[in-house]
């Protein structure tokens, strides 16, 4: 970057600067690249447009307040509305409480390396000899503290190989399919351990679901807290249980919270798995909102019931409910998003 | 900026790691008069470590270090990067338990006890050393929960008088009395490792661990913390990690000098070259290669 | 703070047990093994409540068999699996190009603002659930298609529209990743070519797209496991014809589409209908598993290139 070398006055002779000119190849590919971001974006356009040029005439309070029916002029979203509530609660309750402990797990407790877990087996070793040496271990107890050294010992060869399984299934868990834990939801709840073919099947369903996305959002968000933070307050004296609770988790919430609303409005979407755990209710009792209540209620949620509407032959009448239920399911589905993206912009922090 | 320190007076505290300050002028060192206390003010050992190794899984990080820390002094520890100064100090509170595959050999022992004998508690044993670290890390809370929490831990009453007494302790007191419960992000760095420094004595520790606690400060907020270290020195024994010479000049009673030992095959690892008070290393030191760091001939 | 007389230091406290501690560490690693059973459930399930039906149907018959027609007890998997395999390959041929270019143009060309407005609209394109994009594909797409002349006016269902939004749903998928991958290619590579003289365009092309290629093959790899297992706009859009055919203007049946079908209908327990969908559900189960198996070590390869 030295500019004090010789101006080009100095050298004789100097080739001008050559001119700005066209680069043809250049510019097609610009224009290439750019409208391939376009089309991407004029297929949502279009595809936004045709829902609501559909369903913007059948989208009223009536629509919102009725409950479904076997006749199109009739017919509301009542129950797909309740019903989604419904699955939304317990696929929280399940999934969330389950999420944020195996995270925390994974990210602060699970076994660390080899190395690690064969200093602490040795610790624990050289302190057995010490107590038995000074007498104080003696018959059961001894056997007791021998059978356990034995079992860490065990853990420091298995716990990270078991580890790592851990962490791959994780991965691959939430690649799989979304019918396929439909056909766990059918089998598990509703074959095996009787659930009717219920909005409680279909809420654990989701909630088994969502789990390994809320689980790898959940560790990032902890592992986006700097060591220093938890290091502080062992140095206080804290235990390592102590600083993740009272520090850690407070710090990472946020992006926890955001990454579980994420995986909710993927929930709120799925179809396929409640297809299959529930058929197509042909009930048309509104659900009550009560969770407790959820074992005795017919399957409704918002993207089954727009399945129902556009799996019917008559296109013509139905269409315009499905559009309609769709521009609804969309507007949750940006209002979540929406509070998403608040969440992380509001509570992110620079460390 | 290759060569500015030709025009520029001496900085106080230079950023640029590892890095001693290059042909410094033995009498230009800003010796405070009580910092040349004699170090028999107290013959108190705090901590006695005998023949310390420390590995990393194999890496053998620190070797055969002997020394002794006593009570109510200020004690640094000096030498270029990766000589293994900060190793030696996370030993002081188990510290390097935390981190995957660290082993302690040797023997440490706090007021005569073997801190590493297997029946020791490490969590008990942190709360009676206190330890502060190279960057600012507050909680992200605000001022007033980040000088309880660590209280509430050790079963210290929480009250008024009892936070704003730690936090004039820590000169802090002034610039936060009408915000504590403002954000300790908020703060500057200078404010937060000050807060950092209330938090470690709100629990009332025996002894305080620094390491490079100026590091990430600018020239000011170093003062600061610096005539902080004289004052909580009457109460606390202190051991400080620093980079900067001058500043270990400054406010130390005892210097170790730590560096790199680089064997033949090619392996290397921290060795404590050099302990005195901190005079004799800087004015007469007895090691060559505490001679050649401490004039910028090192490396 | 001036108590600190201290004459004689207390001893070390022995080491403390701290049962409530270990209690919520144990139950915290509990719950981290639900993840580990959860794929022992989805592999338990499909096996046994599918086992019934490798008795009776002949694994010979189910692999090379060309018809599904339960209703005469024929199951031949191949037109349910070459149905998936023909439009997770047409979604592959409208996202890969679209894809692509959007994370090129993303990544070398578009500025900071640009960015930040055009990604929460892919992030919503790539969240858009599945019925929705049937509905699409039932609504316009197939019309749009009929207008063309490509599909005859009086044919609902075919494979391409299917395929087209599934291409849809994708291109978010493949556009993130790459961005990912082509923003992951060291600033240094890129100003040593334009300190020689190139121009964006051959950055691009020759320096960047080169050195993030295992990046952006694990993206289309998993783009393909994702258009595979892809339920709902098949479903709707594709038909509920088995159809063993590589033409995409036909109707055609996928393994989500059968399952999904089935279910609907009363099939119950232990018939062997519904013995069948626990079977393909297997079969796509393990298909899908052997793509993401690929992209991770695609991925993996991919992350050690720099360092």
């Amino acid at each position: 970057m030295a500019t004090s070398t010789p101006t080009s006055a100095d050298i004789p002779a100097a080739r001008p600067l050559a001119r700005k000119r066209a680069r043809p190849g250049d510019q097609i590919f610009h224009a290439a690249v750019f409208s391939a971001l376009l089309i991407a974006l004029a297929a949502l356009v279009w595809l936004l447009i045709s829902v609501v040029a559909k369903g913007a005439t059948a989208l009223d309070w009536d629509f919102l307040s009725s409950q479904t029916s076997s006749r199109a002029s009739r017919a509301g979203f009542l129950n797909a509305l309740k019903g989604s509530v419904v699955l939304m609660i317990i696929t929280i309750a399940v999934a969330v409480p389950l999420g944020f402990a195996a995270a925390t797990y994974l990210e602060k407790f699970a076994p660390l390396s080899r190395d690690e877990l064969r200093v602490i087996t040795r610790r624990r070793r050289r302190a057995l000899e010490l107590r038995r040496a000074a007498g104080e271990l003696t018959g059961p107890r001894l056997l007791a503290s021998r059978l356990g050294i034995a079992l860490s010992a065990v853990w420091a060869r298995i716990g990270p190989p078991l580890n790592t399984f851990v962490e791959i299934n994780l991965s691959n868990l939430a690649a799989v399919p979304s019918i396929i834990y439909g056909l766990l939801g059918l089998a598990l709840f509703v074959q095996i351990m009787g659930i009717s073919k219920s909005l409680l099947a279909g809420g654990l369903t989701l909630a088994i679901l969502v789990l390994p996305i809320i689980i790898i959002a959940s560790r990032e968000a902890i592992r986006a807290v700097p060591r220093s933070i938890e290091q502080g307050a062992m140095a206080l004296g804290a235990s390592r249980w102590q600083a993740v609770r009272s520090h850690v988790l407070p710090a990472a919430l946020p992006g926890m919270l955001t990454g579980t609303i994420l995986a909710m409005s993927r929930a709120i979407g799925e179809t396929a798995p409640l297809v299959v755990v529930g058929g197509v209710a042909f009930g048309t009792a509104v659900p009550s909102i009560n969770p407790l209540n959820a074992a005795n209620e017919d399957l409704f949620a918002m993207p089954l019931q727009i399945y129902t509407w556009v799996d019917q032959p008559q296109e013509d009448t139905w269409g315009p409910l499905a559009a309609a239920g769709i521009i609804v399911l969309l507007v949750t589905l940006v209002v979540m998003n929406l509070l998403a993206i608040w969440l992380r912009n509001r509570f992110t922090r620079r460390w | 900026m290759a060569d500015s320190r030709l025009t520029s007076p001496p900085i106080l505290h230079r950023p640029t790691e590892g890095r001693p300050e290059p042909r410094m002028e033995l009498p230009e060192l800003n010796i405070q008069a009580d910092a040349g206390l004699p170090p028999t003010a107290d013959e108190v050992v705090v901590f006695q470590a005998t023949g310390v190794n420390v590995h990393y899984g194999k890496f053998l990080a620190l070797k055969d270090v002997d020394l002794a820390i006593h009570r109510n002094e200020i004690t640094a520890l000096i030498g270029p990067s990766g000589c293994g100064k900060s190793t030696f100090l996370r030993c002081l509170n188990r510290m390097n338990d935390l981190i995957p595959g660290a082993e302690v050999g040797g023997t440490i022992t706090f007021h005569g006890e073997d801190m590493y004998a297997p029946d020791v508690d490490p969590v008990d044993l942190r709360r009676r050393i206190g330890m502060v670290f190279q960057k600012p890390n507050p909680f992200p809370k605000s001022i007033r929960e980040n000088l309880s929490f660590g209280m509430k831990v050790n079963g210290i009453r929480v009250d008024d008088d009892r936070i704003e007494q730690v936090l004039r302790h820590a000169a802090l007191w002034d610039e936060v009395k009408d915000k504590l419960d403002q954000d300790a992000y908020a703060l500057s760095g200078g404010q937060q490792q000050r807060l950092c420094i209330a938090r470690a004595i709100a629990v009332n520790p025996e002894v305080i661990l620094m390491d490079e606690p100026c590091s990430a400060l600018d020239p000011i907020s170093t003062l600061a913390i610096e005539d902080l270290m004289r004052t909580l020195r009457e109460e606390y024994t202190i051991v400080i990690v620093t980079h900067n010479m001058q500043q270990a000049a400054r406010v130390s009673d005892r210097t170790a000098f730590f560096t790199v030992q680089q064997l033949d095959g090619g392996d290397r690892h921290g060795i404590l070259a050099e302990y005195n008070a901190t005079e004799r290393v800087f004015r007469a030191p007895e090691d060559p290669r505490t001679q050649d760091y401490i004039t910028g001939r090192f490396g | 703070m001036t108590t600190q007389q201290l004459p004689e230091p207390a001893g070390l406290r022995a080491r403390r047990f701290r049962p409530a501690e270990q209690g919520v560490v144990l139950l915290l690693g509990a719950a981290a093994t639900i993840s580990v059973l959860i794929t022992v459930g989805i592999v338990f399930t499909l096996i046994e409540e599918g086992s019934g039906f490798w008795g009776s149907v002949s694994l010979v018959d189910f692999f090379t068999g060309t018809e599904w027609f339960p209703v005469d007890r024929v199951y031949g998997v191949l037109p349910l699996l070459s149905a998936s395999v023909l439009i997770a390959v047409l979604a592959a041929l409208v996202a890969v190009p679209i894809g692509i270019g959007s994370a090129i143009y993303l990544s070398e060309y578009a500025d900071e603002r640009t960015r930040r407005v055009v990604k929460p609209i892919l992030e919503l394109l790539a969240g858009m659930p599945t019925i929705v994009l049937g509905f699409f594909a039932l609504e316009s797409v197939t019309p749009a298609l009929q207008g063309a002349g490509i599909i005859p006016s009086d044919q609902l269902f075919n494979a391409l529209a299917a395929g087209i939004v599934v291409g849809l749903l994708i291109v978010p998928l493949i556009a993130s990743l790459s961005e990912d991958a082509f923003r992951a290619v060291p600033a240094a590579m890129r100003e040593g070519a334009y300190g020689l003289g190139a121009t964006k365009r051959v950055v691009a092309t020759r320096i960047v797209f080169p050195a993030a290629l295992s990046g952006v093959m694990a993206s289309i790899v998993l783009a393909l496991s994702r258009a595979i297992g892809e339920t709902m706009a098949v479903t709707l859009a594709a038909g509920t014809q088995p159809n063993f055919t590589a033409d995409p203007t036909e109707p055609v049946q996928t393994i989500t589409a059968v399952i999904v079908a089935v279910s609907k209908g009363e099939a119950t327990r232990g018939s062997e209908l519904y013995q069948s969908i626990f079977a393909i559900g297997l079969v796509l189960f393990v298909v899908t598993m052997l793509i993401n198996i690929a992209a991770t070590a695609l991925v993996r390869r991919f992350r050690t290139v720099y360092h």
